[in-house]
């Protein structure tokens, strides 16, 4: 997965979280890349580092969050390395985000309209009322009827799938290179989800926008991504086409994962269970994260097992897979 | 009683709730005159409902379906509008006080939320111990005998009986919710989403517990879910339920197969599984859940459904018998059932 296709490539991401009770090592050594226009899955548990992965990327870290180290190359410049000023600039407009809760990420006390135009006035420096055809139009395309009309509507007089459809909206209003969007539809109803996702699929491939999904629904990435990433306790700790990580996992995580979702086995036998829990990201063991719950561990996996090639398209993190 | 006789029978069964809205939210015209309007959310519409005696019944539905408010009626935490909910043959919705204890200790509840449905002041062992206590069921001496063998059954570890329940995880803390569902010896647990606030790799875990549970105490489930993969897996019979109405109710294996609802068809496509691996943009329907407070004439779900006729439009369908080729019974509230 190389070439000049390459849109966005993060090396040796560090994100820790200085808290009182010590350094929560939230995102500690991610390294992946994206093509253009290619839409990948970021997958894990919560805790994982999925959604502060999403967060690093667009440098929206908070105190006592601090990204210590690596490097976020989108288009050819180190994000970390960009003055705010600028970063503010970017975002918006290459890079946007949709977040979880359509609720709290639009202002509840402006229409819906201002909250468009306002991102239209800020990066397109169009007048007030090329803004509002514009954002009529933005509207439209995510398939809100009455557009003109709705502009002028609060937030709360939208039902969460429409709110949703607004923020994807705004998100795309400036063809960005990178969409960030994080559990988008988590908060909504299994019918309205898969309406919001088949939108947000299509704008991507009209738009040729390259898109990372976080979310935790294993079966929702299979269907709506091109690849997918398994983050454990602040690793990626696989990564590869679905097909590869979904028919054929190689990292045990995975593996137990994938078996422990039911509907493939025979009905009301025991489902195949990974014991445990995932570690206390303070005072993190060293070696592999996955250790005191996988079944093939060894002794070797006190070292920290990196990511290397386990197939065609296919990463692995785990000594028992690197061998071939 | 007789042997046949079924663990729980729901008939009719009606709740409605008044919407609390200011005067001038009311007020409005009807005949040239000022009228007060009340609304109503019709939460749960007349809905009929029988489980057998060591069956799971999956009732899934979107989220405003009415799923969580018909368990609630018939564990008793809502009074019903209308109808009854018989357990073992007598009518209990409206007992209250000491008529209802022998019922409460029968039905059980697990609940969605293992953070907000235990106390946080109480220590696992009162929390575990409290059904026994309440019902008498287990005299003083015993009660921590009883407790630890409860916790060791669920999966924790006795040491941790007197710990409170913000010391343990999200998995352990459901684990609690149901040693404490068992302790009163059960027939009937409702369980209300108990595995959808938990992590992937701790909903097996916990799935593999309540499947445990119902072998080893002989328990009936009435499950609530929206997760099918879960409901494919342990249930034996699937009701499907749409704006307060039960549309389909059927074996597991028939209405995965065979769908005949039209709204069955809609969200068993809309929920991805990991056996399809594309996307299919097709299955898309575009429509919202309409609010279940001005309750459409006809079908319920006919604004969105798109096989509606002018006979969806005009009458509601009854959920009747359909002739099923298993020779389970598959209930069917749709004029035009899909038939492929």
């Amino acid at each position: 997965m190389s070439g000049a296709d390459v849109i966005l490539e993060i090396k040796g991401l560090k994100t820790h979280f200085f808290t009182r009770r010590g350094v929560v090592k939230a995102v500690d050594g991610v390294d992946f890349s994206l093509r253009r226009g290619e839409v990948m899955g970021l997958v894990g548990e919560s805790g994982a580092g999925k959604s502060i992965t999403g967060f690093s990327i667009l440098r929206l870290i908070d105190e006592p969050g601090r990204i210590v180290d690596g490097e976020v190359i989108f288009e050819g410049r180190d994000l970390l390395t960009v003055p705010e000023a600028e970063m503010r600039r970017l975002r918006g407009d290459r890079l946007a985000m949709v977040f979880q809760d359509p609720q709290t990420s639009l202002d509840p006390v402006f229409t819906v309209g201002s909250q468009i135009v306002e991102s239209l006035v800020f990066h397109q420096s169009l007048s007030p009322s090329q803004a509002g055809s514009r954002a009529a139009e933005l509207l439209r395309a995510v398939g809100i009827p009455d557009a003109e009309k709705r502009l002028a509507a609060y937030p709360h007089q939208f039902s969460g799938g429409m709110r949703q459809r607004v923020v994807v909206a705004i998100a795309m209003a400036q063809n960005p290179a990178l969409l960030v969007a994080d559990e988008p539809t988590t908060a909504l109803d299994v019918t309205i989800q898969a309406q919001v996702l088949t939108l947000m699929r299509r704008l991507v491939r009209n738009h040729g926008t390259a898109m990372i999904l976080i979310t935790h629904n294993m079966a929702l990435v299979g269907q709506f991504c091109d690849s997918i990433a398994v983050m454990y306790a602040g690793q990626l700790i696989e990564h590869g086409t679905k097909e590869k990580v979904i028919r054929d996992p190689q990292h045990p995580y995975t593996q137990g994962l994938i078996r422990s979702i039911p509907g493939r086995q025979e009905r009301c036998r025991r489902l195949d269970q990974i014991p445990g829990m995932m570690p206390n990201l303070i005072d993190l063991p060293p070696g592999c994260p996955f250790r005191p719950r996988c079944p093939s561990a060894g002794g070797d996996c006190v070292q920290r097992p990196l990511l290397r090639p386990v197939g065609l398209d296919h990463q692995a993190a785990c000594w028992r897979r690197n061998r071939p | 009683m007789t042997v046949n006789q079924p663990l729980l029978r729901v008939e009719g069964l009606t709740k409605h709730f008044p919407v609390q809205k200011g005067l001038l939210d009311r007020i409005s015209f009807q005949g040239g005159r000022l009228a007060l309007r009340s609304q109503v959310v019709h939460a749960v519409n007349g809905v009929n409902l029988v489980l057998a005696r060591g069956e799971t019944l999956a009732l899934v539905g979107e989220s405003g379906c009415g799923k969580s408010t018909l368990a609630k009626t018939i564990i008793g935490l809502h009074t019903p509008t209308a109808g009854q909910v018989y357990f073992e043959g007598q009518e209990i919705s409206r007992l209250q006080g000491r008529a209802r204890k022998p019922f409460r200790k029968k039905i059980q509840m697990i609940f969605q939320d293992p953070f907000s449905s235990l106390n946080p002041r109480k220590k696992v062992m009162d929390i575990i111990a409290a059904p026994m206590k309440v019902h008498g069921l287990v005299g003083k001496t015993d009660r921590q005998t009883k407790v630890y063998e409860l916790m060791e059954k669920v999966g924790l570890h006795p040491a941790y009986a007197n710990r409170y329940p913000h010391q343990f995880s999200g998995g352990q803390r459901q684990r609690i919710g149901i040693a404490r569902s068992l302790a009163s010896l059960p027939e009937l647990i409702i369980a209300d989403e108990p595995i959808s606030a938990l992590d992937v790799s701790i909903q097996a875990q916990v799935l593999n517990l309540l499947m445990a549970m119902q072998e080893e105490f002989h328990l009936t489930y009435l499950f609530v879910s929206h997760d099918l993969s879960v409901v494919k897996h342990l249930s034996n019979r699937v009701a499907v339920m749409y704006l307060g109405f039960l549309v389909e109710v059927a074996e597991t294996e028939a209405i995965f197969l065979k769908p005949a609802h039209p709204y069955t068809r809609l969200l068993f496509a809309a929920i991805p599984t990991l056996d399809v691996l594309e996307f299919r943009e097709g299955d898309q329907q575009e429509g919202e859940v309409p609010t279940p407070i001005d309750l459409t004439r006809g079908c319920p779900f006919h604004p969105r459904c798109g096989r509606t006729q002018a006979l969806c439009r005009e009458m509601r369908p009854e959920l009747t018998s359909l002739a099923s080729v298993s020779g389970g019974e598959h209930l069917l509230a749709c004029h035009y059932p899909v038939r492929d």
